[in-house]
């Protein structure tokens, strides 16, 4: 499937984006385009600028994020986003909080409600 | 013309909430709503789109939209975070002042402040005054001066920093002030001629017909057409501009952001418009500055006390001239007030 097309509808993809960008970014410090790719590859679709840099702002000023000019070996420079020590905590924080709402989702359509009543 | 129809359709609504329980309670939280969203730059066509949907609701369910909605501050905030992050909002570029209006809006307010000036003289001195040069300068002085920094400041801080626009607006109030201040050099202890007070309704009517010719005779701005394909250059140039206009954003981040875009475009291979959208929603996608807005606002509004302060000793009517020094003084306290409340509610 194309990396450029998103797996999942638009709004998911909304919705757990910033959890997406703390995650990309979990593993080492990335410049904004590089991001955008890692999460392509990860079914968010290519993202456009118009939503990714905003974004990193927000998350830059909540502390999640910070960044640096990076001098480029060749052509301009780049931006270069590291998380820091409250936005790895956030993440962690986040994902168990998404992997739990998946699991009482999935839950939802196991359980005989009927059953669990009487049983 | 379609931005007073919208605006008419908008009140509309609101004055709707009424009648939607019989309670007046509703309708001033649809005011206090649209205020709100008008004043985080929502579209009022946006804005009515919402608070038709919360009267229909409202209606509906017979509810109040306060149980509805919840608290309409809170409500507001998060609505305007959310289309922020959707890219829903727009920062069209403020033209509101150009040339033509500081003619007609010139000489219109010049005809008002003339007509508050007799007032004052007709309190003071009863129906026979000294006119002095300074007298008759002063309305005029004041209602141009105000309008060409109004004119200047939007115009110059879209294509220079913020201290080039500083600079300029602070140009334009010196040369005004100058003007003012010579003629009431010049002029002091020697009156032009002694009359009646009541003549000064002439020259009132004189500036208003003024105002009209200029409305007839001068050209109207074209509206400014947002559809036009932008190249990298201009776009660039178009998002600084907004960012530091209407966003309020302090010039190393309105850098910061422009040449973050040229990378990732440069990187991507699309041009900066197709990779980012219009500029105006571009930069409505940061959320603006306010603390930069009331700081600016405190420093204009407390050198216009300044000036006023340093000119009621060049004026013979010093107390008009303290009343202005204390309306810009208070002005000034409110916009640092509104500075602290907003530092203490980030903290």
């Amino acid at each position: 499937m194309n990396d450029d097309e998103p797996r999942w509808p638009a709004a998911w993809v909304r919705a757990s984006l910033e959890l997406g960008v703390l995650g990309a970014l979990a593993q080492g410090s990335l410049h904004g385009y590089a991001i955008a790719q890692e999460l392509a590859g990860r079914g968010f679709g290519l993202l456009k600028g118009g939503s990714l840099y905003p974004l990193l702002n927000r998350l830059e000023e909540t502390g999640d994020l910070r960044a640096a000019w990076v001098e480029g070996q060749s052509g301009p420079g780049r931006r270069e986003y590291t998380i820091t020590e409250a936005g790895r905590a956030r993440w962690r924080r986040d994902l168990l909080a998404w992997q739990q709402l998946g699991e009482e989702l999935a839950a939802l359509g196991q359980h005989d409600r009927e059953g669990a009543q009487h049983g | 013309m379609g931005e007073t129809a919208d605006d008419a359709r908008l009140i509309e609504v609101v004055e709707q909430f009424a009648a939607a329980r019989g309670d007046a309670a509703d309708e001033r939280w649809a005011w206090s709503a649209m205020w709100r969203l008008m004043g985080a730059d929502v579209a009022p066509v946006e804005v009515r789109g919402v608070l038709e949907e919360a009267l229909r609701l409202t209606e509906q369910s017979q509810e109040s939209p306060q149980e509805l909605y919840g608290d309409v501050d809170a409500w507001a905030r998060e609505l305007v975070q959310q289309w922020r992050s959707e890219g829903r909002l727009v920062l069209a570029p403020d033209e509101r002042v150009g040339l033509r209006d500081v003619a007609v809006d010139g000489f219109a307010s010049a005809a008002w402040l003339n007509l508050l000036v007799m007032a004052v003289l007709l309190v003071r001195d009863g129906g026979t005054t000294y006119y002095t040069a300074g007298l008759l300068v002063l309305p005029i002085g004041l209602a141009m001066t105000a309008l060409a920094i109004l004119a200047v400041w939007p115009r110059v801080l879209r294509r220079r920093p913020a201290p080039v626009a500083v600079a300029a607006a602070s140009v334009v109030c010196l040369a005004g002030t100058a003007l003012m201040a010579g003629a009431f050099w010049l002029g002091h202890g020697r009156p032009v001629v002694s009359g009646g007070t009541g003549w000064l309704c002439v020259l009132s009517a004189a500036y208003a017909l003024l105002s009209v010719v200029c409305d007839r005779v001068l050209p109207r701005r074209e509206p400014i057409a947002l559809t036009a394909s932008l190249d990298d250059e201009e776009w660039e140039r178009a998002l600084a501009g907004v960012l530091r206009e209407r966003a309020g954003l302090p010039e190393s981040r309105v850098q910061s952001i422009v040449a973050e875009a040229g990378t990732h475009a440069a990187a991507s291979g699309g041009s900066l418009e197709r990779e980012f959208g219009r500029p105006e929603a571009y930069a409505a996608r940061f959320a603006p500055d306010s603390a930069a807005r009331h700081r600016r606002a405190a420093w204009l509004f407390a050198a216009l006390a300044g000036l006023s302060a340093v000119s009621a000793f060049g004026a013979e009517s010093t107390w008009s001239g303290l009343a202005l020094t204390a309306i810009f003084g208070v002005l000034a306290g409110c916009e640092a007030l509104r500075l602290r409340r907003g530092r203490a509610a980030r903290r």
